[in-house]
């Protein structure tokens, strides 16, 4: 083979190769990723967002020759909060991330509430210390020799119900009675 | 009637810490026996003839209840009950449903801000029973657990009582038919 050959199959026969490996590729391999913008979504990120990406609508120039009419739906983004929980706050109170709160987030805010109005002529310092931290309260039950927390529940607005547990199904006789 | 040894525990703790360490219902303040629960037996056929004799009127008592077996009164029945000295009269018969002889177990409670605490701070109770007479009478002195030590916070006298006359069941409870105790 001379030289001569050895470019003409270069020029001629390089391109036919390449075409069959594209060819053979997509054959074996028809479906491939797509390029995905990469978009913003406040309650995965964690991320502010930019001021441009916020309850903005598409700007469509009005006197335009070119233009024509477009529907534009502005979907609300929700606003992460800056600040944290405080008491005070609802209970329910989103993240900063803008997430809702864990059971347990809810609880622990429920304590650290309690603390500032728990009665300090009932619980100690340790308790009121506990509270202070979001813990619940502890008492030493002699009918089981053991301790045992107090319990809260939270309804769905918010609101908390703070009980020992011997008080959740106790019944009042007269309660009734005196409410009639 | 079985008095259980105190317990040598500081003295300088509430009352609540001193059986929370003792880990016992009873323990020694001032050579007195001062319980967090107490344990009444009861026999077959009796009733509760429960009078609050002495109330300190800075907040609500309440007077608790608790059974293996029901206890009726104002027509209900329930294993746990409270006498609210706010809507509670301040005499009550209970009768206790049993075949048998059991345990009712009473201790006392407060309310602060609509919430009913039980064993906390100086919590207490002083107990003085008289079995030796016909009809039982047991005295229950409490102290609930704000402030300084007290046991005229709730003064309670608990009469045991035979059961008079045939029980009537409430329609409601008809289905528990064999609970039916009669008086003997």
């Amino acid at each position: 083979m001379t030289a001569r050959d050895a470019l003409l199959w270069f020029v001629i026969g390089m391109p036919i190769c390449s075409a069959l490996l594209v060819l053979l590729d997509r054959f074996f391999a028809p479906v491939r990723g797509r390029f995905v913008p990469r978009r913003y979504s406040p309650l995965t990120s964690g991320e502010l967002p930019l001021p441009s990406m916020v309850d903005r609508p598409l700007a469509v120039p009005a006197r335009s020759a070119r233009a024509i009419p477009v529907l534009v739906a502005t979907v609300p983004v929700p606003r992460p909060v800056r600040n944290p929980w405080a008491p005070g706050d609802n209970l329910l109170r989103p993240l900063i991330t803008g997430a809702a709160p864990a059971p347990s987030t809810v609880r622990k805010r429920a304590w650290m509430a309690y603390s500032s109005i728990a009665s300090r002529d009932v619980f100690d310092a340790a308790s009121i210390e506990r509270l202070e931290r979001g813990r619940p309260p502890l008492r030493y039950n002699p009918l089981v020799s053991t301790l045992e927390a107090m319990n809260v529940d939270v309804d769905a607005v918010g609101r908390a119900r703070v009980y020992w547990p011997e008080n959740d199904i106790v019944i009042d006789p007269f309660a009734l009675a005196t409410l009639s | 009637m079985t008095i259980e040894r105190p317990c040598d525990v500081s003295a300088q703790l509430p009352l609540s810490d001193r059986f929370r360490l003792a880990r016992r219902s009873v323990i020694d303040v001032d050579n007195q026996l001062v319980r967090s629960v107490f344990a009444l037996p009861v026999s077959a056929g009796s009733m509760l003839r429960v009078r609050r004799t002495h109330l300190n009127g800075g907040r609500p008592q309440c007077l608790r209840l608790a059974a293996a077996v029901d206890l009726r009164t104002n027509g209900r029945c329930a294993r746990e009950l409270v006498l609210r000295s706010s809507t509670s009269p301040s005499s009550v018969d209970i009768v206790v449903d049993t075949y048998d002889a059991t345990v009712v177990y009473l201790w006392n409670t407060w309310t602060i801000d609509y919430v009913e605490h039980a064993w906390l701070g100086n919590a207490g109770m002083v107990i003085e029973a008289d079995f030796t007479s016909t009809n039982p009478i047991v005295r229950l002195s409490c102290s609930d657990g704000v402030g300084p030590v007290s046991f005229d916070d709730l003064v309670v006298s608990i009469e045991i009582a035979p059961l008079s006359g045939t029980r009537i069941m409430p329609e409601a409870e008809s289905e528990r038919a064999d609970h039916v105790v009669t008086s003997r």
